[in-house]
């Protein structure tokens, strides 16, 4: 899941020649795909430093006795990339 | 998200459902339309989901992707085997109430597992021309709109006690009221669902609309599937 891109994520303004890491997550909520995100985002934010962009990937939902029982949404979210030399 | 067991066949249907409050309300729409004819759906996943302005609103709109089994193998918890379930398309209106329709659901039953599907359909009437003129009578046409709607409510009725006298039985029953002639109800049942048999129950010659139709020929010949004709009384 861990991986390191230097792809969109370089916007004027970052410093150069810079690396960040995604990793894509799962949130759910019984209430809605937004919640779900923001579930997942909240979570990721009190392992990792420097979140810069959730992008969302997929959205499905988990059906239980014929009724919508769960959202889920998978996140692909980037956050600054910590070299080992600093 | 949503994944399948190899070695198993799945039917996959798109449903498309819209919503003015949210996407989420949009979903809800549309599992609780898939539903009505395929009970062991577990995930949906969003395929689209976008806006449309229609009269200047906004709404909401969702495209959603299920996959079902398609071989009907189903899991019998009590034996702990897989057991092979036959599923009925079963068409009937003013004959829902009689008993022969009961009694073939019965038999069914005790032959095998079983699943059925009522479909009601509730067709347009043509009185919206004037008999005599041949002309569009607004006021006719009012009428039908009334006569319509309490057409809906009575199908739905005797839908929900049909179903209801059915608690008892060890089968899923499912049903739904159709708009439109028919052929174009059964087709819009087929393609969100799959069936093995349609029992199609008529009144007799001579009076039965569906009859001069020649519905239960047409209805083997379009989707190739055995069709049981059931002549009964109207209740």
């Amino acid at each position: 899941m861990h991986g390191t891109s230097t792809g969109d994520h370089e916007d004027k303004g970052l410093e150069m020649d810079s690396v960040y890491n995604v990793v894509e997550l799962i949130g759910t909520s019984d209430e809605s795909w937004e919640k779900a995100a923001t579930t997942a985002v909240t979570e990721a934010s009190k392992t990792l430093r420097d979140l810069r962009v959730a992008e969302v990937v997929e959205q499905d939902l988990v059906i239980e006795g014929g009724e919508v029982a769960m959202f889920r949404c998978k996140i692909r979210l980037s956050f600054k990339h910590e070299s080992a030399d600093g | 998200m949503a994944k399948v067991a190899s070695g198993q066949v799945h039917k996959v249907i798109r449903v498309v459902a819209t919503s003015s409050a949210s996407w989420e309300d949009a979903a809800r729409r549309g599992v609780g339309e898939a539903v009505k004819t395929i009970h062991d759906l577990s995930t949906a996943s969003v395929v689209e989901a976008d806006a449309v302005v229609r009269d200047g609103e906004l709404r909401y709109r969702v495209k959603l992707e299920m996959a079902f089994q398609l071989d009907r193998s189903r899991h019998d918890d009590r034996s702990e085997t897989s057991v092979q379930v036959k599923r009925y398309l079963i068409l009937a209106n003013q004959t829902l109430p009689s008993p022969g329709l009961r009694e073939l659901i019965e038999e069914k039953v005790a032959t095998g597992h079983c699943e059925f599907h009522i479909l009601v359909p509730e067709g347009p009437r043509s009185s919206v021309y004037h008999d005599m003129s041949g002309t569009l009578d607004p006021r006719l046409n009012e009428v039908d709109d009334r006569d319509r709607l309490v057409a809906l409510d009575e199908a739905e009725e005797r839908l929900d006690s049909f179903r209801a006298s059915f608690a008892h039985l060890d089968a899923p029953l499912t049903g739904e009221v159709g708009v439109g002639d028919p052929m174009a109800a059964v087709r819009r049942v087929m393609d969100r669902s799959t069936f093995d048999e349609i029992i199609v129950s008529t009144l007799p010659t001579g009076i039965s609309r569906w009859l001069k139709l020649d519905l239960p020929a047409r209805l083997q010949r379009i989707f190739r599937l055995p069709v049981t004709h059931l002549v009964q009384d109207s209740a």
